[in-house]
């Protein structure tokens, strides 16, 4: 379910920050590509909790959705969050050498052929990078499907509501029901490989398509 | 006039990569921008084109100021040194971009894209990806994608640089041909000076982020305004401190009154060419070209004792202000 909507969400984010970082001339896009990397080098429990200082109710903007009926942290928005945060990373570092080296020549001929900003990222743009995108894309849900640190932080882990996947797993151990944490687990590893399976068929087509390099 | 440029200054961070540059091209002409690498002839070519804004001057299009449009409204062609193909298009969806993106009705795009996969020589090739054209079909498509949308100008930049030689003087010959049947003002970047003199009405030789002399090739090598554009439109030698053509010198085996005196060191057959190296005292780089019908040619070997004067024009004195003044 968090998955669900996060991977769409990371990949507009991610497509859009990679495009910020690499094609627009503006000050502090190094500090920004910085930005992008950080989940990745933070403890994940460390996110989940920063996400509970930020959006919890006592939290800077928590406060505020809580009086207007709103709870972000321990329900589903909350863990949204904590996957997006955790994931954002993987299309960004994707996208972002993808994006360099297509280089900036074919956008540059359909501006002068008369092509609108738009019309360029659509029929141009996307298209060169797609693949980068779509292993962003594979990538960013095999963390958000695995993702546990995090989002057991803000979910507040109330069996059978804010549970993700992988905090199920662990509960039913610990619980000492074997038979269901296999069994999720199980599932949570086939999605793996399937996953690793389309990395591996989509880095062939790259080569055959030689669309890099 | 076709295009006009008006002190043209274009900085990138500290450096100056057009200094206050000036070039007038006439309608319908095809005129070529020569120099070195890094003299700043791609910058001013992006900049009629509108991919770089000018720090200072203006830019003239067909009698309209264009300097604030973007470059999608200046009605310009420009085609890339690599090409810039659209990859994951076919080659007819390549050369439709620009009518498509007009609104084009759709049989006219098929229409026109025909003729200009004709007029390209491409024929039969429509269907296929960039991918699967060799260098000088990529280049050829890349140029009929630029001209499908009728520009008023077609800007070139070094558009044969990735190919080798034999390819190069073909398109070359062909792209003259074209654009006497299309007439559209053209103008072409090139470090090749050769390619220059072949395809070009008129040459504009650029160093060191200016405009040195606008010429017509030929003017341009019998009367070179400075050191630099002589070093750069033809080969050169340095004969008793003066400049000249290795081809105005005169040999004798004899004395002769006023001539440097050397000994050959090396005789090089190029065909036609025959070129004479010559150590003589006070020079380290003198050589000679002959024609291989000249007399003197059979008594030249290393070791035979030679007479060396010049017989054409040195470089005008006005050039010796320049600082640049052997070719790159
Ligand atoms: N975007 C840029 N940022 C910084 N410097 C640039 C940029 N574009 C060009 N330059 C500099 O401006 C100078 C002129 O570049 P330009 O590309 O116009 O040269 P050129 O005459 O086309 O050379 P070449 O024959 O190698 O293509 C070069 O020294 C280059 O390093
Ligand atoms: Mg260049």
């Amino acid at each position: 379910m968090c998955t669900l909507i996060a991977v769409p969400l990371n990949t507009i984010f991610g497509v859009m920050f990679a495009m910020l970082v690499v094609r627009r001339r503006m000050r502090g896009r190094n500090f920004f590509s910085l930005f992008a990397d950080l989940p990745l080098a933070l403890s994940p429990v460390v996110i989940g909790l920063s996400l509970v200082l930020v959006w919890g109710i006592h939290g800077w903007f928590g406060g505020w959705f809580f009086e207007h009926g709103i709870r972000i942290i321990f329900s589903l928005p909350g863990m949204v969050l904590a996957t997006i945060f955790v994931s954002l990373p993987f299309v960004v570092r994707e996208v972002v050498p993808v994006l360099r080296a297509v280089g900036t020549e074919q956008e540059e001929a359909a501006e002068v052929l008369g092509a609108s900003p738009s019309r360029i990222f659509w029929r141009i743009t996307l298209p060169s990078i797609k693949w980068g995108v779509a292993y962003g894309v594979i990538l960013t849900t095999a963390r958000a499907l695995g993702e546990y640190g995090a989002v057991a932080v803000v979910s507040g882990r109330m069996t059978g509501q804010t549970e993700t996947a992988t905090i199920f797993v662990d509960s039913q151990w610990t619980q000492f029901n074997e038979e269901a944490a296999f069994t999720a687990a199980l599932v949570l590893a086939v999605i793996a490989v399937i996953v690793v399976v389309a990395v591996n068929l989509i880095v062939r087509k790259e080569d055959i398509d030689g669309h890099h390099r | 006039m076709g295009i006009i440029a008006e002190n043209i200054t274009k900085r990138f961070g500290d450096f100056t990569a057009l200094d206050d540059v000036s070039l007038e091209i006439p309608s319908g002409s095809l005129t070529a921008l020569l120099g070195p690498s890094g003299s700043g002839k791609s910058t001013l070519l992006r900049v009629i084109a509108g991919l770089e804004v000018p720090d200072t001057g203006r830019v003239v299009i067909d009698d309209v100021d264009r300097t604030a449009d973007r470059p999608r409204d200046r009605g310009v062609g420009f085609v890339f040194q690599h090409y810039a193909a659209f990859r994951h298009m076919t080659v007819f969806e390549n050369i439709a971009f620009g009518l498509r993106v007009r609104k084009t009705p759709k049989a006219r795009v098929r229409e026109r894209v025909e003729e200009l996969i004709d007029l390209v020589q491409l024929t039969g090739m429509a269907k296929r990806y960039p991918s699967q054209l060799s260098g000088g079909q990529r280049q050829r498509m890349a140029l009929a994608r630029a001209l499908a949308v009728e520009p008023r100008v077609l800007l070139l930049d070094e558009p044969f640089g990735a190919l080798d030689a034999l390819v190069r003087r073909e398109l070359r010959a062909w792209l003259r041909r074209l654009h006497d049947e299309v007439h559209v003002t053209t103008v072409l970047v090139t470090h090749d000076q050769e390619e220059a003199m072949e395809v070009a009405d008129r040459i504009a030789v650029m160093d060191h982020s200016r405009i040195e002399q606008v010429a017509t090739p030929r003017n341009l090598y019998e009367s070179p305004a400075s050191a630099f554009v002589m070093g750069f439109v033809g080969p050169l030698t340095v004969l008793d401190g003066q400049q000249v053509r290795p081809h105005e010198i005169a040999l004798d085996t004899a004395p002769v009154d006023g001539a440097v005196r050397g000994f050959v060191t090396r005789v090089i057959h190029l065909g036609f060419e025959v070129r004479v190296e010559i150590a003589a005292e006070g020079h380290d780089d003198l050589w000679v070209q002959l024609s291989r019908h000249d007399p003197i040619v059979s008594a030249l070997g290393p070791g035979v004792p030679v007479w060396a004067r010049a017989v054409g024009n040195p470089v005008p004195s006005h050039a010796s202000e320049h600082d640049d003044p052997v070719a790159v």
